[in-house]
């Protein structure tokens, strides 16, 4: 699908490290609007292997501020005609997405979240539980009754992508226009002069690049360490699991932050589902019992009849948080380094969209205007992008 | 299931436990830059290693320090407030009686001032309410456990010895 080049040259125009989707679309697009193709993308694993390949597939543009919302509808469109971009079937289905309030709080800021997602043009709307129970006849509106739902939000375009698709895709698509993708490659190092990155140390030896990117997800800290410079960033597991396949009866994307749990069914008919992050700093993909139990504790909640399936698999990605739930992405102090992380628990969904701003942003070596309001110097100007409010659950 | 030894009630499971964050020492803030105090409220030390971090004991409202391996998610001592000096070696003891009694820091119940100002300023993130955005909000850790008023209503808390040498368990 894609080659595995043997030789590791000594120099590109451009090393990106990580080979997760964001890492790959930037590749691409710098090789496909740019015309830099003189670029390695280094893996310490395998392609896709990081959070890439364990996040649970939802798409969604229905965030809480301007800078969010505008950022992940640009996602939204890119993904839509990403599969004939790329010729591979991504299998992006609309499912239409549901944030359930159990609390009139929890109203309030979704009636927030849908005029802002309206008037910036994305489909969001805050429906009574009478509409609910008409969108999601499954749903028991009452929880057992000890946490009834008294609304949600709706958000049509709520879409499910083949994740791995998306990584396999981007690669063949970089592959095919000369860019290098090189699997096992760990980056142990990265040379600062002056100021100026020079390149990177890898356990196969130097590699001099003019403009390095990291986009390492749960990795960030340590990449940092090596520059010397410090983040916000921390890093907290975040589990999801599937259970045996099912009919198809589950259309929508079900999330409850009250409940930590939101919950689809895939084409293959597993219900995927996942919960809010472990509660504390941890460099780990382990999973434990206690996730699962808690999860399908609340998953009963919602749907009774489910008392019966199974879970068959469990697992868990290292999730870089930020204190504003919004990325860090653009330039550093380094001359040449450029940053994409802070994407937690949400990044999956703005993989294009990362795709195309870091491109245009090391090809130019400026922000492009879509990112400005992430980059790694907000903290210090005190400028934070609030997106906690549009957190999929609970944190 | 896994335990954390609290100074004052001993063993429990960590489900009784909340986590604070990184115990991070707080520049003057009216000596410090504006990059200075961002730099603080804002930066952590991300990288695996060992750190030292606030634990809260819910059930009893005890606020400790412990100092974990966030690579392998092993603690190895735990402290009342304050931890013994960064400068010395960390009591990494085996679980016996007579290592408990050479790790006096970690042993010893502190004088219970110190006790009450640490559990009554509670060194913690904003409550993960995940309902609206609060960019920003941080409310400082270690310092203002040192400063924090004496409630006088804390309850007073058993003055036993805890059990055991000052490694955790899991
Ligand atoms: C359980 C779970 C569920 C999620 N669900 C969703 C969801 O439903 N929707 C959504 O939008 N987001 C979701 N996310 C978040 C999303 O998965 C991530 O934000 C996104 O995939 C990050 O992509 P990435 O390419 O930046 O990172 P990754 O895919 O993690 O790629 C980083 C790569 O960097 C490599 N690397 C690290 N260090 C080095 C080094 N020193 N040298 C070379 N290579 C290195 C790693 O091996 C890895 O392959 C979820 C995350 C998890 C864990």
């Amino acid at each position: 699908m894609f080659r595995q080049p043997e030789r590791l040259r000594c120099e590109y125009d451009a090393v990106i490290i990580g080979a997760g989707g964001h890492g790959l679309a930037a590749a691409y697009y710098l090789a496909r609007d740019y015309g830099m193709t003189r670029v390695a993308v280094l893996d310490r694993g395998w392609l896709g292997g990081g959070n890439t390949g364990r996040n649970t597939a939802i798409v969604r543009a229905n965030y809480l501020t301007p800078e969010g919302v505008r950022f992940y509808q640009e996602s939204l469109r890119l993904f839509r005609e990403l599969s004939e971009e790329l010729e591979y079937n991504l299998f992006y289905t609309e499912r239409g997405h549901l944030t359930l309030a159990h609390t009139e709080s929890t109203l309030r800021t979704m009636r927030w979240r849908a005029e802002v997602n309206k008037h910036l043009g994305v489909e969001s709307e805050v429906v009574r539980p009478d509409e609910l129970a008409r969108i999601c006849p499954w749903l028991d509106l009452q929880c057992g009754g000890h946490v009834p739902v008294v609304g949600a939000l709706y958000h049509p375009p709520g879409a499910i992508v083949r994740h791995d698709a998306v990584a396999w895709a981007y690669a063949r698509g970089a592959d095919q226009l000369g860019v290098e993708i090189h699997q096992r490659t760990p980056v142990t190092g990265i040379r600062v002069r002056e100021g100026r990155v020079e390149g990177v140390e890898t356990a196969r030896g130097f590699v001099r690049a003019q403009r390095v990117l990291a986009a390492v997800a749960g990795y960030t800290p340590r990449i940092m360490q090596m520059v010397g410079l410090r983040t916000p960033i921390v890093i907290q597991p975040l589990q999801a699991c599937v259970t045996e396949p099912l009919k198809p009866w589950l259309d929508q994307i079900v999330v409850s932050a009250n409940l930590h749990l939101y919950v689809s069914q895939s084409t293959r008919g597993e219900l995927v589902m996942g919960a809010a992050l472990d509660p504390y700093v941890l460099h780990s993909e382990r999973s434990t019992l206690d996730f699962v139990e808690s999860l399908a504790d609340h998953l009963l909640d919602l749907f009774p009849f489910l008392g019966g399936v199974k879970v068959t698999r469990q697992w868990a990605g290292m999730s870089d948080m930020t204190p504003d739930f919004s990325p860090i992405m653009g330039k550093t102090p380094i001359e040449g380094f450029y940053l994409d992380t802070g994407w937690g628990t949400w990044g999956f969904k703005a993989t294009p969209v990362c795709g195309t701003t870091l491109a245009y942003t090391l090809a130019h070596d400026r922000p492009h205007p879509l990112i400005e309001p992430f980059g790694l110097a907000r903290f210090e100007q005190y400028a934070l992008v609030g997106e906690k409010g549009a957190a999929s659950v609970g944190h | 299931m896994k335990l954390l030894r609290c100074p004052i009630n001993g063993w429990r499971p960590l489900s009784e436990f909340v986590y604070g964050g990184e115990v991070r020492p707080m520049p003057d803030p009216t000596a410090a830059s504006d990059r200075e105090w961002a730099e603080y409220v804002f930066c952590r030390q991300g990288e695996p290693g060992v750190l030292r971090e606030w634990w809260y004991h819910v059930p009893s409202g005890t606020w400790l320090v412990a100092e974990r391996d966030t690579l392998k998610d092993e603690v190895r001592a735990t402290w009342l407030w304050p931890p013994p000096d960064a400068a010395q070696p960390s009591p990494d003891i085996p679980h016996t009686e007579t290592a408990a009694a050479s790790a006096p820091a970690v042993e010893a119940v502190p004088d219970v001032e110190v006790a009450r100002a640490a559990q009554s300023a509670p060194p913690v993130e904003p409550a993960p309410s995940g309902e609206v955005a609060r960019p920003g909000e941080h409310v400082p850790t270690a310092e203002a456990t040192s400063a924090a008023p004496r409630h006088a209503e804390t309850p007073s808390q058993p003055a036993t010895q805890p059990e055991g040498g000052p490694e955790a368990r899991a």
